[in-house]
């Protein structure tokens, strides 16, 4: 009997990471009008950014069902093992309920974990619990694992517009920084399961150096991950020069068609992970 | 020869500050034309002035020991200070009161004493001192003082003499001073201050001659600063006019004003008179001068609405109070709204010409009812009163010493109300560097300055505070600026345009920016200030 590690699509993990790992990401659903896709499945990153600015509606997202997670929980608990589930904050989807209502039916121990974040926060926990799981760690320690991950969490993200979030009814506590009279960049940050405002600026290249900053300042980090829309240049140079806080490379990845419904495409963020 | 005392005692102290004030305020255009930018700024004989109008107010006793009045004089002008210069000067009195505090009466040496002391009180004052400004002429005073036996007399007049001397050779010790061909204005309001109070001790009048450069004759520029918005009270009316008439009668008609009014300034001559008053009514005021005169440039603002449209917007319970809030200071109603607008919890009125005191800005972070206070003083001159006020604030305040508007906004980009105090004046320091200031305004004087002749009424550009260039109009001013600035692709220059410039004007000129930078975003905003046309940022 081992530990199996189930995400879901809001993670943000790339797929050679989760199948290296041994990660099993369920996926949430985006729909463009009566379209169903299936994040990450149905519909690449790069695919959904270039319909989103094409698209004359905004498109709909919807958390997994409990059947998908039934079906999922019900082959690791065939194959005899017990399983680690680990989301994004309930208080940003769902998905979470979905998991919980499936886990009661499992015939296995199904631990269910809210990291409290998004995206690329929520990926860092899955990789850790995941290679726990690896080491052979019983549930109880890999959950344990996990929630201690979930600690060290950070995420500071920036997008060039809060429409997305506001019309996705995801602002939270940035509805603060809505309506001003200045044109800016708002800097946000994940906290306490919701989006909170952290700062704002005027230009992209102050976001980035700002980004930079806040991550420099709070190192140094065990993991790294730089996310974006449609920005590779920019994720590509900010992580080389966050190269020398961490200890492992720093991971690059796009955010996903579910994530990227309410960040837009401009979105650009770092999720670290600090040192124990 | 009139009777010379031994020791002066506290009634004949305050008479002397009070000469001493009288000769500053008489003076004060003087002294306000050695600036070295012919530009309008900070006016040094202006924040002197209302600086020691405060100091010997109704709350300075008629009679008492040397020790009780001045030390009532040095707390007066600790909340009145106004200006770098009003603040240097507010030390001085702090620390001549300090040397007093013992005296009942004081003879010469308790004088000698006292000079060496307020020497040493402005300088620990400024964190740089630079030589050649009003504390090399304050501490010359001192030492001219320190050798003389006799009298207070003797002292007085040996420390107005070595101020003079030093005051004549300010200008070998800053070259800026000697580009512009002036003297120190601070030390010049010193040299005014002693040349008043020995004068009374003498029972002459003072003499004083101020070599000031060729001004323009419009009393405009001067008289205006005058006009400088006191923040001290958030309700009624802040009621600005200008009386004109042919034999104005200027004393009476600031009696009148001051009987009906709150934080009055009545400045001008039996032509102009200008008025700026708080009052429950403004009818009442317009009518008085109406009595004298015609009315001219009549500004209403109703205090009250602004106070209330503020607590609306921001969510205010009234009496909650919060745990961090920013105070910025804001040269004009678009740039308060914007402040506003961007976080700021209250704005004062004030910037260029208009440098509020510090106890405006120690009333503002009263007002802003946080346990924390953030201070932007968005104005280089007004970065030591922030300092004072802080010093007097009653809750904890930090002062993030932005020397401009587009500093200020940079800061208060970087605040974030969640964060605590120690955090955001990190945040909000390090993002003062990330912007370029640029200022467009009018010459008010021709000049050379860095090689460039200016001529009076130019057009006149500034870059982080160093002369960019003259031009005929605002618009040439602002592009050779900007072409000065090397923008990068990707570059926002943002444009808050002053009460001088329509909206009109202002996109006219974006546009033209557009055009020859394509590669550069452009952003306009109503800043209503006075006498800049344009407050830039560059980032």
């Amino acid at each position: 009997m081992a530990v199996r590690i189930v995400t879901d699509s809001t993670s943000s993990i790339p797929a050679d990471i989760a199948q290296a790992l041994d990660i099993t990401v369920v996926p949430l659903t985006v729909f463009f009008g009566d379209e169903a896709l299936l994040d990450g499945v149905d519909i690449s990153s790069d695919a959904f950014f270039e319909r989103l600015v094409a698209s004359p509606v905004l498109p709909r997202t919807s958390q997994p069902s409990v059947a998908q997670f039934a079906e999922v929980y019900a082959k690791h608990a065939a194959d005899g093992h017990e399983i680690v589930s680990i989301h994004i904050s309930d208080k940003l989807s769902g998905t979470l309920n979905s998991a919980r209502a499936a886990a009661g039916d499992t015939g296995t121990r199904v631990e269910i974990i809210d990291t409290e974040g998004a995206s690329f926060w929520v990926a860092l926990v899955a990789m850790a619990a995941a290679r726990a799981a690896h080491e052979g760690k019983s549930a109880d320690e890999v959950a344990a694992v996990a929630r201690k991950a979930v600690g060290q969490m950070r995420v500071y993200f920036v997008v060039d517009t809060l429409e997305y979030l506001q019309k996705g009814g995801r602002i939270g506590k940035a509805q603060a920084l809505l309506g001003g009279l200045l044109s800016i960049k708002p800097l946000l940050r994940v906290h306490e399961g919701e989006v909170h405002p952290y700062g704002k600026v005027r230009t992209r290249p102050k976001a980035l150096q700002r980004l930079h900053e806040l991550v420099r300042e709070g190192g140094p980090y065990q993991e790294i991950a730089v996310l974006h829309g449609t920005s590779p240049e920019d994720a590509a140079a900010l992580a080389t020069d966050l190269g020398d806080l961490t200890p492992s490379p720093v991971l690059v990845a796009s955010v996903g068609a579910v994530i990227g419904v309410y960040t837009g495409p401009g979105v650009i963020g770092v999720a670290t992970r600090r040192a124990d | 020869m009139p009777d010379r005392p031994n020791c002066i005692d506290g009634p004949l102290f305050r008479r002397l500050v009070e000469a001493g004030a009288r000769c500053v305020e008489a003076n004060a255009d003087a002294i306000n034309a050695l600036n070295v930018f012919p530009v309008p700024d900070g006016d040094t004989g202006i924040n002197m002035s209302l600086t020691l109008r405060t100091a010997i107010d109704e709350r300075v006793p008629a009679s008492g020991t040397v020790a009780e009045i001045s030390q009532a004089i040095a707390r007066g002008a600790l909340l009145g200070a106004r200006g770098n210069s009003g603040v240097i000067l507010s030390q001085f009195l702090k620390g001549f009161a300090g040397a007093l505090s013992h005296c009942a009466e004081c003879d010469g040496s308790d004088l000698r004493r006292a000079f060496a002391a307020a020497a040493n009180a402005g300088y620990q004052a400024v964190g740089k001192p630079v030589e050649g400004t009003m504390l090399t002429v304050m501490s010359a005073a001192a030492e001219g003082a320190q050798p003389v036996e006799g009298p207070p007399s003797s002292v007085l007049r040996a420390a107005l003499d070595a101020a003079e001397r030093a005051l004549a050779r300010t200008p070998e010790q800053l070259p800026v001073l000697a580009e512009a061909g002036v003297v120190d204005a601070g030390g010049q309001g010193i040299v005014a201050f002693l040349a008043g109070a020995v004068a009374e001790l003498e029972d002459s009048e003072p003499r004083l001659r101020i070599d000031t450069p060729a001004r323009a004759a419009s009393a405009e520029v001067v008289s205006e600063a005058f006009l400088a918005h006191t923040a001290d009270e958030m309700y009624g009316y802040c009621t600005q006019f200008v009386i004109l008439g042919d034999v104005l009668d200027l004393d009476r008609i600031r009696g009148e004003v001051m009987a009906i009014a709150g934080s009055t300034v009545v400045v001008g001559d039996d032509q102009v008179v200008r008025v700026h008053a708080h009052a429950e009514d403004p009818g009442p005021l317009l009518s008085l001068g109406l009595r004298r005169g015609t009315l001219d440039q009549i500004n209403i603002a109703n205090m009250d609405a602004q106070h209330v449209e503020f607590m609306l917007r921001h969510g205010y319970v009234a009496g909650e109070r919060v745990e961090i809030a920013v105070v910025a200071v804001a040269p004009g109603a678009g740039l308060e709204r914007l402040f506003l607008d961007q976080g700021a919890a209250i704005t004062v009125p004030g910037g260029q010409t208009m440098n509020p005191s510090a106890a405006d800005l120690a009333d503002a972070t009263a007002r802003a009812n946080a346990e924390h206070v953030i201070l932007l003083p968005n104005n280089s001159n007004v970065i030591m009163a922030a300092n004072q006020a802080a010093e007097l604030a009653e809750c904890a305040c930090v002062v993030i010493p932005s020397c401009s508007v587009p500093e200020g906004i940079s800061a208060l980009l970087a605040f974030n109300p969640e964060l605590d105090s120690k955090t955001n004046a990190t945040n909000m320091t390090s993002a003062l560097g990330q912007v370029r200031s640029g200022e467009v305004t009018t010459a008010v004087r021709s000049a050379i300055i860095d090689g460039v002749a200016i001529a009076e009424g130019q057009a006149v550009a500034l870059l982080d505070g160093r002369l960019a260039c003259a031009c005929e109009t605002p618009s040439e001013a602002l592009v050779g600026m900007l072409t000065g600035v090397g923008l990068s692709n990707g570059a926002l220059v943002t444009l808050y345009y002053g009460a001088s410039r329509s909206a009109g004007d202002a996109e006219a000129d974006a546009h033209a920016l557009r055009t020859r930078w394509p590669e550069v975003e452009v952003e306009v905003y109503e800043g209503n200030q006075p006498y800049y046309h344009y407050l830039v940022s560059v980032e």
